[in-house]
């Protein structure tokens, strides 16, 4: 004879009842504006390769107040999504690999911050026009 | 008066499943007279011993050890033998840990968790056992540092209620569980990390985390499940690209 168990059940105050909940839920929810990024930089790909129509025409829409708005919102996901990574994400490569020690933290701290700047820089510079 | 003796009455809600007589959970409230120091834990069994005998739930060490007496407490997971009745505000609402099943009042069913975490193999796996007679495996203080952090682990099961992935996927394989194949795959004197890796990189292994890092949050030990979890995603994909030699394969 086995014994009736009850449902396991979730945490109370779950999704909003706690910061920790919350700060979680905002950033699974952040992924939406990234994929939302993602598909607004692909029209831009197609746009561009229509010709010079469509890219004007694609960029008065990224110019209109809805496709402002847009683009803050993507702004202010993929920042909090990018913080978050860097409080949590930094840990990762501390780890023993195959036969090589882990690397001691504050290099791994320092790679980490200056991998994202060096990338970010880079972005900003090729968007510029100042390189490519 | 001394501030051992001083005794305040606190209310508690604590949630009741007695399979013979209720359909479903209900919250039943005591009111317990409480000292400065009591925790959490100290209340549950002056409701047992004074109030109402049929309260269930489990207990052992008292001192954060053994990880029996884990519960959620205001909607967190808490070792309730480190959770101070002072450190709360109004009544204190006590639940069974959540994402498990529920056997009686504040009883889990953890047989899956306990599956769970043998499935990975926890034991120092040698391709070749050399004799006694030629000593010990010896590893360096740096050595055992890689990994020491994770053998602190008391299988209290809180990581796995505070993991919104295994909410949602109870056949994922865990934070706990994870963590302890980790720790055995970094340990120099192992030769097991491919047979751990067939299994952490299923479906229901590493990938499955979403790295919410509540796992980590929750710890009453200080162990980082979530950075054994994605360390051991980094190391999977070598494996899989073949960067890593695979040291374990037979």
């Amino acid at each position: 004879m086995t014994t009736r168990t009850a449902p396991a059940r979730a945490p109370d105050g779950w999704w909003s009842g706690h910061p920790r909940y919350r700060n979680y839920v905002f950033f699974a929810a952040s992924g939406v504006p990234l994929a939302l990024a993602c598909v607004v930089l692909l029209l831009g790909v197609r746009a561009l390769g229509q010709g010079h129509a469509a890219w004007q025409a694609y960029l008065a829409q990224l110019g209109s107040l809805p496709g402002q708005l847009g683009c803050w919102l993507l702004l202010l996901g993929t920042i909090f999504f990018s913080v978050r990574w860097l409080r949590v994400g930094v840990k990762i490569p501390l780890v023993r690999i195959g036969p090589l020690p882990a690397p001691p933290a504050p290099v791994i701290w320092v790679a980490h911050f200056a991998g994202l700047l060096t990338l970010t820089a880079l972005v900003l510079l090729v968007l510029g026009g100042v390189i490519l | 008066m001394s501030l051992s003796s001083r005794i305040q009455n606190v209310n508690f809600d604590v949630l009741r499943f007695r399979p013979e007589q209720d359909r479903e959970p209900i919250w039943q409230r005591y009111e317990v007279p409480c000292k400065p120091d009591w925790v959490v834990l100290d209340a549950l069994n002056y409701i047992k011993d004074e109030i109402d005998p049929t309260l269930s739930h489990r207990w052992s060490c008292r001192m954060g050890v053994c990880g029996s007496c884990s519960m959620m407490v205001n909607g967190l997971p808490k070792l309730t033998c480190s959770a101070f009745v002072r450190g709360y505000e109004g009544a204190i609402r006590v639940a069974p840990l959540a994402n498990f099943p529920i056997v009686r009042d504040l009883v889990v069913e953890l047989e899956s968790f306990l599956r769970k975490l043998k499935s990975v193999k926890p034991w120092i796996i040698r391709k070749l056992e050399k004799d006694v007679q030629h000593g010990e495996y010896l590893q360096s203080p740096q050595e055992l540092e890689t990994y020491k952090q994770f053998t602190m682990c008391i299988n209290c099961a809180l990581c796995y209620a505070a993991c919104p992935v295994f909410a949602h996927d109870t056949d994922f394989i865990g934070p706990a569980a994870i963590a302890l194949a980790f720790r055995y795959n970094q340990d120099t004197r192992d030769e097991g990390e491919a047979e751990r890796f067939e299994i952490l990189n299923r479906h229901e292994g590493v990938w499955s985390c979403s790295y919410a890092n509540e796992c980590s949050e929750v710890c009453p030990k200080h162990v980082d499940p979530a950075a054994a979890v994605n360390r051991s995603k980094l190391l999977t994909a070598l494996q899989w690209a073949r960067v890593l030699p695979r040291r374990g394969a037979s």
